[in-house]
């Protein structure tokens, strides 16, 4: 069997909120709890969840910038949760991040070029401004852009040089926190486009994290959907869209906008906010808003059972619930 | 610095004016010998006391000294007080906040708790203590007001750092393998130093006012080496005779420090995002 690129076990991290005067408001915030998944080379996995479902702490804790509560994190075989300093540091251009404000992701101060030749220099590769160039023009930039400061970007620009940024090391493993959701949509297709390409290229392995189901439908093989912390279902993307199995997942797919004039259909599914992280009551996570909770979903923890060979959801209830029929993916 | 920086910075008026008025007095202290031809020694006691005219500008002094010639060399003194004080401050406070901001945790905890006991001592009596253990000279004066004046700019190096450090690009930094140091000093540090460098020309200010508050109490620079302040200590005994020995060295104080004020004022107003959009142009 290959060796998957990326393997999460039972991956964990907990915020200890401490309030420093009183004890009273003091609390544990499960960002996310027990996620497991793994990737295979040159696969793509979509991430998908509502904000403050634990997304982009995942995506810290995969990139080593947090440091896990419990579980395990494997980069192509190297436990990289019980790793740390030069050790780590070695292995770090093997998994790059790319993220989702491209102002906020680029040091102000810096030119394009001392953007990009950083990451060169810091991991021995020739860094003069025939390799930034060359790197800058595979992200479709040209080198008259080269001594531009983020300011003179535009936000296209911006990501564009965020994803040469994190290519400029030879990556394996992309992390793209909802890298197009705070581009235009015209943006976001070039962008999405761009992403595909040197994805084939390169042959790139990617985690794609978003909240935006029908990009990570288009471009993954694999979708994980996550709410509080915890993973709901995963499978294939072509199995899950057309059979999504938990209450929640369902709920998304309806949610999304259809070209259907004339249908009145219901939207409003969900009812209600997120509820808080912090001390989270037993039971099913989604039973406050799930429109098919039971008095036994108080006594689950979302454990994963499959459904199939690749696809499992974590909903107790799951056999006796009506799958939705999607014949027709959007 | 860009050129929008220089744009924004003539439309400031006060601050122009306030950088004319450091740069000219900078000028005038450094370039003394250029403007007068007495000596600030010289002492001439046939001429004690006597009020400005067009031989002596400023008027003379109980010995008989120059008092525009004073005023000029004195300034070099209170002015490199100024600056070699802050200098120190800078120095101190913008390691012990950088370290305290990005490190976090216990170092922060044990750094910020020195700053607050450093805070509660009163530092004029901290200054005066000091002062009389070592003595007073220029060089303990400077290194004092230094050594006593860095815990705002700590405060305010950490709060950047705090904020700045969250930023993605530091955390596409840390992923791409940076060490702390370089992160700290190449990415971190010259996107905190705007309210840095506003504060510290307040801070100039600030010990030109305290050295000038120390020569008063006596414990400043010692004569006969002069400074803005020790002139106004002298001329305060002959108040009621010669009013320019107590007039133009405060002047000279009071314009100082209004100059520094305003090139502060004037920098935080263009430098701070929040003000002006800067940043985005």
């Amino acid at each position: 069997m290959i060796q998957p690129v990326l393997k999460l076990i039972n991956l964990s991290k907990e915020f200890a909120l401490s309030h420093s005067f009183s004890a009273l408001r003091s609390g544990k915030l499960l960002a996310v709890d027990k996620v497991s998944l793994e990737i295979q080379p040159g696969q793509t996995l979509g991430l998908v969840g509502e904000s403050g479902c634990g997304k982009s702490t995942l995506a810290k804790l995969i990139c080593r910038l947090e440091s896990p509560t419990s579980g395990e994190i494997y980069f192509k075989g190297a436990p990289l949760h019980a790793l740390a300093g030069e050790d780590l540091r070695k292995l770090r251009h093997g998994f790059q991040p790319i993220f989702q404000d491209p102002f906020g992701s680029l040091n102000p101060r810096f030119t394009v070029f001392e953007t990009l030749a950083e990451p060169l220099r810091l991991f021995g590769f020739p860094s003069g401004p025939n390799e930034v160039s060359t790197l800058l023009s595979t992200v479709g930039m040209g080198p008259e852009l080269l001594f531009r400061y983020p300011h003179q970007l535009s936000g296209g620009q911006r990501q564009r040089l965020g994803i040469a940024r994190a290519l400029a090391v030879q990556p394996e493993l992309l992390i793209a926190d909802e890298p197009l959701s705070s581009l235009d949509v015209s943006i976001q297709a070039q962008v999405l486009n761009l992403f595909l390409d040197l994805k084939d290229k390169l042959n790139l392995t990617v985690l794609f994290i978003s909240h935006d189901l029908r990009v990570v439908s288009h471009i993954s093989d694999t979708i994980v959907i996550m709410y509080l912390g915890r993973v709901m279902e995963t499978g294939p993307a072509r199995e899950l869209f057309q059979e999504p199995r938990h209450p929640y997942t369902q709920a998304l797919f309806k949610a999304l906008p259809k070209m259907a004039p004339g249908r009145n259909r219901q939207r409003a599914f969900l009812q209600g906010e997120l509820p808080t992280p912090i001390n989270p009551k037993p039971g099913c996570r989604f039973h406050s808003r799930c429109p098919n909770a039971a008095p036994i979903c108080l006594q689950y923890e979302n454990e994963l059972e499959a459904v199939s060979a690749t696809h499992s959801v974590a909903c107790c209830r799951w056999k006796q619930l009506e799958t939705l029929n999607f014949a027709t993916a959007p | 610095m860009n050129r929008s920086f220089w744009l924004k910075f003539k439309q400031k008026r006060l601050a122009v004016l306030g950088a004319i008025l450091v740069a000219g007095l900078l000028g005038l202290c450094l370039l003394a010998p250029l403007f007068t031809h007495a000596g600030p020694d010289v002492q001439d006691l046939t001429l004690r006391l006597h009020a400005p005219s067009a031989s002596h500008w400023l008027g003379t002094d109980e010995f008989g000294r120059d008092v525009w010639a004073r005023m000029l060399y004195g300034g070099r003194i209170s002015l490199s007080v100024g600056l070699v004080a802050v200098a120190i401050s800078l120095v101190i406070g913008i390691i012990l906040g950088a370290i305290a901001g990005y490190f976090g945790g216990w170092v922060d905890q044990v750094i910020m708790r020195t700053v607050d006991i450093v805070l509660c001592i009163p530092t004029l009596f901290l200054i005066l203590m000091l002062v009389v253990f070592i003595g007073p000279n220029l060089f303990n004066i400077m290194v004092i007001i230094g050594l006593t004046s860095w815990t705002d700019l700590s405060r305010l190096v950490r709060a950047e750092f705090l904020t700045l450090k969250t930023r993605d690009y530091i955390l596409a930094a840390q992923s791409l393998g940076a060490k702390n140091p370089r992160i700290i000093f190449k990415h971190i540090l010259p996107n905190a130093l705007a309210p840095v460098f506003v504060s510290a020309t307040f801070g100039v200010a600030g010990a030109i006012l305290l050295e000038s508050g120390l020569s008063f109490l006596g414990l400043g620079v010692q004569p006969p080496t002069p400074s803005w302040g020790n002139i106004l200590t002298a001329g305060k005994d002959y108040i009621t005779q010669a009013w320019w020995l107590t007039l133009f060295p405060g002047l000279a104080i009071f314009v100082t420090v209004l100059g520094y004020n305003l090139l502060g004022d004037g920098l935080r107003d263009i430098l701070d995002p929040r003000l002006s959009g800067t940043h985005h142009e």
